[in-house]
């Protein structure tokens, strides 16, 4: 039979009912609903794994009315700073819960990266921005869980909280694969019909199961391997996430909890990141939206960033006293900064020029500011960072030496951060 | 229509006042003679109408200053120092010569006119936790009350800046406030579009007027607030403006006033303006012949003034031309004169000019305009 390279693009579409469908059905017979004892797992994980949180704040939160105030200049803004845990680091008065973690902060002000639109920077950043070879470069959530490899939590390597809409997001994986793709969870909720249906049997689950492992093993015999084993792994996945269900159970949240993290999206979905991190999800991803603060940026700063504030705040300090901070490491960012100008409605517009971004934990120093910008915060005076330089950092902190480290796309050697780019030492532990 | 009040004449430019940085609020003294503004550079900017100088053309249209600013012909005076981050607001007492203002920081100073340099006659660096979003005076001068961030509302002598009262229970943000004329019952908007009636007497809520439509929740961003309360000569009327959002972000709002019967709180106006590119209106101001002059500020370069007669299905008034982002106007207290501050300057990145050194700010213009008087 002749091969056909070539997929047609609805064999890539793993729609949640076909996932749903598959998982429920393998389960029969062969997986109850028990729990894990989460944070014994996570007891075990911390010995063991290395894993990842990344907040993504799209549309660019303002360095101004964050991690890089300017107080009392032409471009700073109507806030106050305040003293943060570490003495002589001062962050905007926005953010009073995070000032009292910084002890356990890296922020690096002094971000200097290359696109000021939204459609192309988020790409861009989020691929680490490396030389064109005419591939696309996975995401870093996708890079980490290649480069990491699997853990023994049997959940998906790679979760995505969002707001909207879910489902399985291959295209983040670029050419490693659909297998490295992220699992979105729609407003923070499991996927529809996880529970096996009432009228289904479990004899008729069994036979389903073998049906789509026939179906797959024919499937293979035309396609390339990559789409059968990605449908595999989301079907695997379907069954593992089934007996987890109390992750996603927010009403067994304690009190304090809800009051720490917050009742809004931002919140809820950092204590869900929390909850997969304690069960073991490598890589774990949470979108907010609504960023982008072209108009009434202070008033919208005012709400934004408070509301970052306190869940992460708390996501910091929770790590910390389980003692997961050590292997897991935490990035706050966007895609650019704001300008320091403020435009006529009281906004900030894009500034990729000067900007900031904070991380904490696994393999990275803690309680330090990096690099710094000019009085009125529109240029870098000190060493520039792009994201390249990050993507090295990151990758070292992980214990994975970024300028020795090749991926092997089908025979072709490609580095896995950009060649131009270096570790910044100072970050690291 | 004969019973149609007679209309003013459309406002004719008189001049356009330069400024180097961006404004929040400006007002003329209750005497007329001086205009202050209110600084987003932390100080308070002044300038002397005693004795104006030869106005400039008065074919120039809006569009046209604002690209070709003239020179100032009203002499500016040294600003007043003394604040921290932006000059949120200013209020002149109405019968002494004394002026206060109040910054984002949370501190509110009381300043005697007397003489040719202001002092500062008292100040408090606390008045509140962080921004001071509005102050108003009572009718009678005697009570100075402010509200903000901090959800609190508080009354203040003027004579001697000390605290007479606190009132709690606004619940958010407060971002607007207004003195009823017969000086018994303040009125207070929050970020959520609730409109309370405080009682001054014993501090209690009276009732609250259902602004809700100036809010709006996008993901996590919270969107719009009462921008603006202010009641016509008498007290009979009670304005809400703000703008009704329709996203976070870039903030996309569509101008909005209601009015209310102060009497029995019916609705009397709902007032859409414009487009919802055109934000937020930030300032009513009511005008002795009986209309309301407002302005507002949306995206970069939208904005306009208007004059409304309420009852009325629109305003009377418009600019034809936008002008650029306007967040304050003050009335002369003849109703002679109207300034407006507007935005100028560059939107956008301007990364070149960063690289090169150079990165100019935004700045305010004030723009004068005489307006002639009703003739019948």
């Amino acid at each position: 039979m002749k091969h056909n390279p070539l997929c047609k693009p609805w064999e890539h579409r793993l729609s949640r009912r076909q996932w749903l469908g598959g998982a429920a059905g393998a389960a029969a017979g062969t997986f109850g609903l028990g729990n894990i004892t989460t944070s014994a797992f996570a007891v075990d994980l911390k010995k063991k794994y290395k894993q990842v949180l990344f907040i993504w704040l799209d549309g660019g939160i303002s360095q101004l009315e964050s991690w890089d105030p300017k107080p009392n200049t032409e471009f700073g803004g109507p806030f106050r700073t305040i003293a943060t845990s570490v003495p002589g680091v001062h962050f905007s008065e926005l953010l009073p819960h995070t000032a009292q973690q910084m002890q356990h902060l890296a922020v690096v002000r002094s971000l200097c990266t290359q696109d000021d639109a939204h459609s192309s920077g988020v790409e861009r950043i989020q691929r680490g921005d490396p030389k064109n070879r005419g591939v696309v470069y996975p995401y870093f959530s996708a890079a980490v869980t290649k480069l990491l490899g699997p853990n023994d939590s049997g959940l998906p390597p790679s979760a995505w909280i969002k707001p909207m809409s879910g489902g399985f997001i291959y295209k983040d994986a670029g050419f490693l694969g659909p297998k490295y793709g992220s699992l979105a969870f729609g407003d923070g909720k499991p996927p529809e019909n996880l529970l096996q249906h009432s009228s289904v049997s479990n004899q008729d689950l069994l036979e389903r199961s073998q049906l789509r492992t026939l179906a797959d093993k024919r499937y293979s015999q035309t396609h390339r391997d990559g789409a059968t084993e990605a449908n595999s792994f989301v079907y695997d996945m379907g069954l593992e996430l089934m007996k987890r269900q109390d992750m996603f159970d927010m009403s067994k949240s304690s009190p304090r909890d809800v009051e720490r993290y917050g009742t809004h999206d931002l919140g809820r979905h950092l204590l869900l990141a929390r909850r997969m991190l304690e069960a073991g999800v490598t890589f774990v991803k949470v979108n907010s939206y609504g960023w982008d603060t072209h108009g009434d940026n202070f008033n919208g700063s005012l709400s934004l960033v408070r509301k970052f504030d306190q869940p992460f705040a708390a996501i910091i300090e929770d790590l910390s006293a389980a003692g997961m901070l050590d292997n897991v490491l935490v990035i706050a960012m966007s895609e650019f900064g704001r300008t320091p100008r403020v435009n006529g409605h009281l906004g900030r517009d894009h500034w990729p020029e000067a900007w900031s971004l904070v991380m904490a934990g696994c393999g990275v120093k803690r309680g330090i500011v990096v690099g710094s910008t000019n009085d009125n915060g529109s240029y870098v005076n000190s060493e520039p960072y792009d994201i390249g330089h990050m993507f090295h950092t990151w990758f070292n902190a992980l214990g994975i030496d970024s300028q020795k480290t090749e991926y092997n796309n089908n025979s072709q050697p490609l580095p896995i951060a950009h060649e131009g780019c270096h570790p910044v030492k100072e970050l690291l532990a | 229509m004969p019973n149609e009040p007679p209309k003013p004449l459309p406002p004719k430019p008189f001049t356009v006042i330069k400024t180097e940085r961006q404004i929040s609020s400006i007002r003329f003294s209750p005497d007329g003679k001086f205009l202050f503004a209110a600084g987003r550079d932390g100080k308070i900017h002044r300038w002397d109408f005693s004795q104006p100088q030869a106005p400039v053309e008065e074919s120039a249209d809006t569009q046209k200053q604002n690209s070709k600013v003239p020179e100032p012909v009203v002499p500016e005076l040294p600003p007043l120092s003394g604040h921290d981050g932006w000059v949120s607001q200013i209020a002149f007492h109405p019968k002494s010569p004394h002026l206060f203002s109040a910054d984002t920081w949370g501190r509110l100073i009381g300043w005697s006119l007397v003489g040719a340099t202001p002092q500062s006659v008292w100040n408090v660096p606390n008045a509140h936790d962080g921004w001071i979003r509005q102050v108003a005076l009572s009718a009678d001068g005697e009570q100075l009350a402010t509200c903000g961030l901090d959800k609190m509302i508080r009354l203040w002598s003027t004579a001697d800046g000390k605290k007479l009262q606190e009132i709690v229970g606004q619940g958010e943000d407060v971002f607007s406030l207004a003195f009823h004329p017969d000086g018994k019952s303040l009125v207070a908007g929050d970020l959520k579009g609730i409109v309370k009636h405080w009682n001054l007497a014993d501090g209690k809520v009276v009732r609250e007027f259902d602004a809700q439509i100036l809010y709006m929740l996008s993901f996590i961003q919270d969107v719009g607030g009462v921008r603006v309360l202010a009641f016509d000569a008498e007290g009979k009327t009670l304005a809400v403006a703000g703008a009704k959002p329709a996203s976070g972000g870039f903030v996309e709002a569509l101008p909005h006033v209601k009015f209310f019967n102060w009497s029995d709180g019916a609705e009397i106006q709902t007032l859409n303006i414009g487009e919802k590119t055109e934000g937020f209106v930030h300032e009513l101001a009511f005008h002795p012949d009986g209309y309301w002059v407002g302005v507002c500020s949306g995206q970069p370069g939208r904005g306009r003034f208007f004059f409304h007669r309420v009852g009325e299905p629109q305003p009377f008034f418009t600019a034809d031309k936008q002008m650029p982002n306007c967040h304050s106007a003050a009335l002369h207290p003849t109703g002679e004169r109207l300034a407006v501050i507007s935005n100028a300057g560059t939107s956008g990145q301007m990364k070149s000019k960063a690289r090169e050194g150079i990165y100019p700010g935004n700045s305010s213009p004030i723009h004068i305009f005489d307006l002639p008087k009703v003739t019948v």
